[in-house]
Formats: C-alpha cells, structure tokens, sequence
C-alpha cells in the first residue's frame, strides 16, 4: 500500500526522528545503568569504557571522519525539511482514452494557479495558497485562505466549495475531489470602532 | 480537520546538535589524517575514556542525562499536544450533493482566530487594550477601557465577539468568556 502523503510537513518526520532519538538515549542509558549494576554482564563494571591501543590506529580517524560527515549530513537534511511547511505538489496525469497510447500529464501548479486566481477574486479573500497534493484517480486539493481581518469567512468558504471546486473538477473531468482548508487571517481592513 | 504541532523547536534543536557533532568529529578526524593539530584530539578522547570505568561517577551521571533527555524527546514524539487547529463544520456528502462537492476537512488556525478576534475586540468602542486567548474548547478576551462602568462595555465587547464567533463556521463553537476592567481608579 502507497504511503499517504504528508498533510503537515514535517511534523511526521519529527516526531518519528524525535522519537528514535530519545530511544536511543534511553537504550544508552539503559546500557550503562546495566553494566555499572552488574545486571548486564557484558563487561565487567570496574573494566574501562573503552580499551584502545596506543596510539590510535589511523583508520579509527577514518571512521570517525565517515561517521562525522554521515551523522552532520543527516542533521542538515532533518535542517533542511524544517522549511517545507505544506504538503508536497503532484502532478495531473490521465492516460488517453483513444485507440492511440498515451498520457496527458498537466504540472499540479496549472491546476492551482487557475484555483488561485479563482478564488483571489472573492472579496473577503486576501490571498489563497492552492495545491494539488494528490493526482489521478483520487485527486485531493490542499488550500489556505488568507481571509481579509473583517472578511466573512462563510462567503469565502461557499465561494471555494460552490465557484472554484466544482471549475476544477470540470476542469480535470473528476467527479470528486478531497479538499483540506486552513483559515487563516492577516492584514486588517479598516479600524472603525462599533457601539 | 485537527493539526498538532510539528515538534519544530525540539527538531531544530536536535539536528543542529547533531550537523555540530558531526562535523566536530569529522573537522578533528580529517585534521588528524593531515597531520595538522586537531579540534579535540582522539588521542585524548580515547585516553579519558580509557580511564573512566562503567561505574565511574561522570559515566553515570552522564548516563542519567541521556536518560532524561532521550525521555523528554520521546515525549515530544509521542505525545501529540496542544491542536493549533480548530476545525471548521463541514458538509458532509448527502443525496444532494452525492460526490461530496465541498470541503472534506478544513480548520482554522488558533493563533490566526485570536488574532480576528482580537482586532473584533479593539473595534468596540470604550476598548483600549485587548488579548484574546483561544483554547480548543474556551475562548478568553481580557479588555481595558478608560471608562469607569464597565458593564456597557463588556456587553458591547460580548457582542461583538460571539456574533464574530458564529460566523467563522467552526464544527464546535467555543465557550466565551469576557473580562473587562477599567483603567479609572474608583473615587
């Protein structure tokens, strides 16, 4: 079975990498408690941490140089992922429904970006993020409003489910499409006061 | 649709502990391989812990550290927290509406409702000051005017902001709760 896409980015990958290392640090611990009690007879408890020769063969530098550039570009990748905030695009692709083979692939940003401009023409929407995280045959669409300080939000919901889905869905000749909405709210637009 | 929180601090902490161990160790070991002197000698690391044993007093408080912070990473893990979301009512597919036209999940974001909120609460007239706290089932606006009844206001104030409430479509309304306090001392 395919590995749902990630809806939050990177909350899965952190709490799976938090996780594993908080277990490893329990395991390490676990480890020397056992051996310092003599519970664990791996070692004797009054034998050193570590016996090396000395001096240290040189390719102990070379191990520590491998393990040094594994573990500074593992930390940079989980860095790195911290910047992807929404979920991943997909790309639209059907295969032909005539007698010739073959596929019409359209970039999931074609798509979002004629959602967008929809959308960004209602007047209680400030800005809108669209992105087709899911391609053929079960498509899905995540979408952040940025919805106006005073702006109604039900209008701007109605205006997304009954204007934009349903263009999209006619567009791509779909008879469904599964919709994440995140509400949000930035610039304010006016500040008169109210009895 | 309920979103937690993405661990990030916890994460960006980690993975620069560990993009700073790494390229330590890396740093000193190609250092050592060119002959030049290293950041932190392997000579020494193996040296000093070739001369502490499993009992030894830093070797187990160090084991003791491990223990509480590989603890507070699991929990971060593990434990989903507090939601930032709060999910909005949705419709669901009916004989109407047979492929579900509208939005399957949706929710706002609890940072961005206090802050609409808030501007909502600065709008009222008497208002000087506002804060707006809102938890998944309570929402709380603390209000400071310069009046010395604060009774008109704080009913102007719940007015405006349940009527703002009931609009934002959400699946479960919070409770509101108003406190208004005046700037004016009595007498």
């Amino acid at each position: 079975m395919a590995r749902r896409p990630a809806t939050n980015p990177p909350a899965r990958l952190n709490r799976w990498l938090l996780a594993l290392a908080g277990l490893v640090l329990i395991a390490a611990a676990l480890l020397v408690a056992g051996i310092a009690t003599g519970r664990l007879p791996l070692v004797a408890a009054d034998r050193p941490v570590l016996t090396a020769p000395s001096p240290v063969p040189s390719w102990w530098a070379w191990v520590a140089a491998v393990a040094g550039v594994v573990v500074a570009l593992a930390g940079l990748r989980w860095l790195v992922a911290q910047a992807r905030r929404r979920p991943a695009a997909s790309t639209w692709s059907v295969p032909a429904a005539g007698p010739a083979p073959g596929t019409t692939t359209v970039p999931g940003g074609v798509a979002a970006d004629a959602v967008r401009a929809d959308l960004t023409a209602h007047p209680a929407i400030g800005d809108a993020a669209v992105r087709l995280v899911r391609g053929a045959p079960d498509p899905a669409l995540d979408v952040e409003l940025e919805l106006d300080a005073t702006g109604d939000p039900r209008a701007a919901v109605a205006h997304l489910e009954e204007h934009a889905l349903p263009r999209l869905r006619t567009a791509l000749a779909v008879p469904a499409l599964s919709t994440r909405l995140l509400l949000r709210t930035g610039r304010a637009r006016g500040t008169e006061r109210v009895a | 649709m309920t979103r937690h929180s993405r661990r990030t601090l916890p994460a960006l902490l980690t993975a620069l502990v560990l993009v700073a161990v790494g390229a330590l160790a890396a740093t000193s070991a190609v250092q050592t391989l060119l002959g030049r002197t290293p950041l932190v000698a392997l000579d020494t690391v193996t040296g000093v812990l070739g001369l502490l044993t499993w009992q030894a007093p830093a070797v187990l408080v160090a084991a003791g550290v491990a223990a509480v912070l590989g603890l507070v990473l699991l929990v971060a893990g593990v434990v989903p927290g507090r939601t930032h979301v709060l999910p909005l009512a949705t419709r669901p597919a009916g004989p109407a509406d047979p492929h579900g036209a509208g939005v399957v999940t949706g929710g706002w974001h609890r940072h961005d409702l206090a802050t609409r909120l808030r501007r909502r609460a600065l709008a009222v007239e008497g208002v000087e000051r506002a804060s707006v706290r809102v938890r998944r089932s309570r929402v709380r606006v603390a209000a400071r005017t310069h009046r010395a009844g604060t009774a008109p206001v704080r009913e102007a104030l719940t007015a405006a902001v349940a009527g703002d409430l009931d609009a934002l479509g959400l699946a479960r309304r919070p409770r509101l709760r108003v406190g208004v306090s005046s700037t004016r001392k009595e007498g």
